[in-house]
């Protein structure tokens, strides 16, 4: 979305204009339920809190400054609703990881693989996870990264580049293997 | 290892779990547009009109989200399950509590053993050529155990294994059977020559009542390839599943597409159909599932039907007073066939097993609400808490809650472990205790009465038996190995 264009459209939903927040949500909820998807592992736990952040950014478009662009806002407020879904007690006591497999089992070398990657995933600190995952999977820009994520740039990359060293080791053995 | 190669695996795995919602946008402006009101009150606060308005908006605000959230996913801060209604104790009588196994080569040939751990019964009379079982079942209140063979049921004492009467039945292959709950009928679908029926036997009388039972023989039954490439004409997917007062048989058939459901009525002892719906007929849309042997059970006072597809993890709903979907929720299944569904006998849940040997948790469905929660690890140890332990707003401090097999009384479930059988409390899974620490359970029964625990070892090879406090341990060894219990819908 053009800045200019986007900028009118945070005006206008501010004046509380819905369709124009409409127009504002329609291309980020897509890669934001992607981000809560990744953060929660639970694509259903992340469609509640998709909608619950759409709420939120809503009742708190009035913080979003002049010129600053929309989505790294919007995604701020993505992962701190699923932190805070993975504060509830539920998430406590019923998040698991997927549970162990033994040789006898059907899934193909591949479903393995990608579950122990998110679980590697899982175990990286929340900051981690959240910069990994808008510069990796959203393919964000470093920017909008840090922004999302309440660091400077810098503070992102490094983030980022320790949690590729903690999912390296996963990765290597897979390689030694094949 | 490069970067590209970490970024390309997480990517990967991100996508596998990724499940596009295109709804979100508009179920997301829904609610906000609902929460408009409450923001303009702020504003315009100039009455008690419009206080009422916004009081109304806040109103139609939190009915649209829960609306929304009920068609959506377990909720972190809403979900709770009910407490589970103590079911009475019937299955009083001494053949009830007999525990009855078929053997793992030959499936025909059962063993019979009583609470004190003798062996009561041993039949192999069944694996004579030509009189082969098509089906060993055991009655609604345990008393009796029926082997289906061709051309006849044949029904033996639990008690003793002496053979009682028996029954002639319609030619066919046995699609599905099922039990009334009041004992009285026996009902089983048939199919026979690409033709299916359903077939009631009044078990007190004999008397048999049959009518035909619609089926497509074009009906997909995917991954079922048959010699001559015709499998429809011995081969019908279907399920038959009484109500809770005997009176109603409900059939679900062709689920590989286009489903259909059909309604049965025994009002006055009549067998006849009362309603029938198809997928795509009339505007109907109904899920298939590609997997045999779907599991049904009627709930909701008699009101739902609601049906477990063993391949995707699906657990349908269906209004029984129209026929129509009336929901559908997907169960958390990585692999087809590793969850088994548990009723619990009140009918408020559905609890979803993953068998240990793909990691034994435990998801539940509160069948009201429509509402899945889980999965959990299922406690193997007595200090652990019960997973579902904050849902339960008002905990049973006596209460208690089958392979996990459930009390007579609905309120424990029995689980088999590497070490013992833990015994956990409906609906929370909260361990009450752990029963014959050390013993490697493969399957467990539980007696009429709830008084005997039956467990046969991981090699089928041993059934430990004692009561339901772990007192009174005997075991029982045998030379072939058992392949499971024969138990009824109740136990």
């Amino acid at each position: 979305m053009e800045s200019t264009a986007e900028q009118q459209l945070v005006l206008d939903a501010k004046g509380g204009d819905v369709a124009a927040f409409e127009a504002i949500l329609a291309p980020l909820v897509e890669p934001a339920h992607r981000f809560a998807t990744a953060l929660l592992q639970d694509p259903d736990l992340a469609k509640d809190a998709v909608q619950e952040a759409c709420l939120r950014a809503w009742r708190k478009l009035g913080n979003v400054r002049p010129g600053s662009p929309v989505r790294p806002w919007f995604l701020g407020i993505v992962a701190n609703q699923c932190r805070e879904q993975t504060r509830g007690r539920w998430w406590q006591v019923i998040r698991m990881p997927q549970p162990d497999r033994s040789d006898n089992e059907l899934p193909e070398d591949s479903a393995i693989r990608n579950m122990q990657v998110r679980d590697a995933l899982m175990k990286l600190g929340d900051r981690e996870r959240r910069v990994l995952i808008l510069r990796v999977y959203l393919d964000l820009p470093w920017v909008e990264v840090a922004a999302a994520s309440g660091l400077t740039e810098a503070g992102a990359r490094t983030r980022y580049y320790r949690a590729l060293d903690r999912l390296r080791p996963l990765s290597a053995s897979e390689e030694a293997l094949t | 290892m490069s970067e590209t190669r970490i970024q390309e695996e997480v990517r990967a795995a991100l996508n596998e779990t990724y499940r596009p919602a295109p709804e979100l946008l508009s179920v997301s402006i829904a609610a906000i547009r609902s929460d408009q009101p409450q923001r303009r009150q702020l504003t315009w606060v100039a009455g008690l009109v419009a206080v009422m308005l916004a009081v109304g908006g806040v109103a139609v605000f939190i009915s649209t989200r829960t609306a929304t959230r009920q068609a959506n996913s377990p909720n972190p801060t809403n979900a709770s399950l009910p407490q589970p209604v103590p079911q009475p104790i019937t299955r009083t009588s001494a053949a009830a509590q007999v525990a009855w196994l078929q053997f793992a080569n030959d499936q025909s040939s059962l063993v019979a053993v009583d609470p004190r751990g003798r062996l009561v019964a041993l039949d192999k009379s069944t694996s004579e050529a030509g009189a082969r079982a098509q089906g060993v079942w055991r009655s609604a209140d345990g008393s009796t155990i029926y082997v289906a063979r061709a051309d006849q049921i044949i029904a033996y004492s639990a008690l003793n294994g002496t053979v009682q009467r028996t029954y002639s039945r319609a030619p066919g292959n046995v699609a599905s059977n099922a039990f009334s709950p009041d004992g009285r009928w026996l009902a089983m679908l048939l199919v026979d020559n690409g033709a299916l029926g359903l077939q009631v036997i009044d078990l007190r009388s004999g008397a048999s009542q049959m009518v035909p039972v619609g089926h497509d023989s074009n009906a997909n039954l995917p991954g079922l390839s048959c010699a001559g490439g015709n499998c429809s004409k011995s081969v019908v997917w279907g399920i038959a599943v009484f109500a809770p007062n005997s009176a109603g048989i409900y059939t679900l058939t062709d689920w590989g597409g286009p489903t259909r459901i059909e309604a049965f009525s025994l009002e006055g002892g009549k067998l006849s159909q009362t309603a029938a719906a198809v997928d795509g007929q009339g505007g109907r849309k109904v899920p298939s599932c590609s997997a045999p042997a779907m599991a049904g059970s009627v709930v909701n006072g008699g009101k739902t039907l609601v049906a477990f597809c063993r391949m995707d993890g699906a657990v349908w709903f269906f209004d029984l007073d129209t026929l129509k979907s009336s929901g559908e929720i997907r169960s958390k299944q990585p692999n087809p066939f590793w969850l088994a569904p548990i009723f619990t006998p009140d009918g408020h849940l559905l609890y979803l097993h993953q068998l240990p040997g793909f990691g034994d948790t435990m998801q539940v469905i509160d069948l009201a609400r429509q509402k899945l929660l889980g999965p959990v690890p299922t406690p193997t140890k007595l200090d652990q808490g019960g997973p579902f332990a904050w849902l339960i707003k008002d905990a049973s401090a006596g209460g208690v809650p089958s392979t996990v097999p459930l009390s007579p009384d609905g309120l424990k479930l029995y689980s088999a472990t590497d070490d013992g059988i833990m015994v956990l409390r409906v609906p929370d899974l909260k361990p009450l205790a752990k029963l014959a620490p050390g013993f490697k359970a493969g399957e467990v029964w539980v007696s009429g009465d709830g008084r005997t625990i039956y467990a046969t070892s991981t090699d089928g090879k041993h059934l430990l038996v004692m009561g339901d406090d772990g007192s009174h341990q005997n075991t029982v060894t045998f030379a072939d190995p058992t392949n499971g219990f024969v138990a009824s819908e109740r136990g």
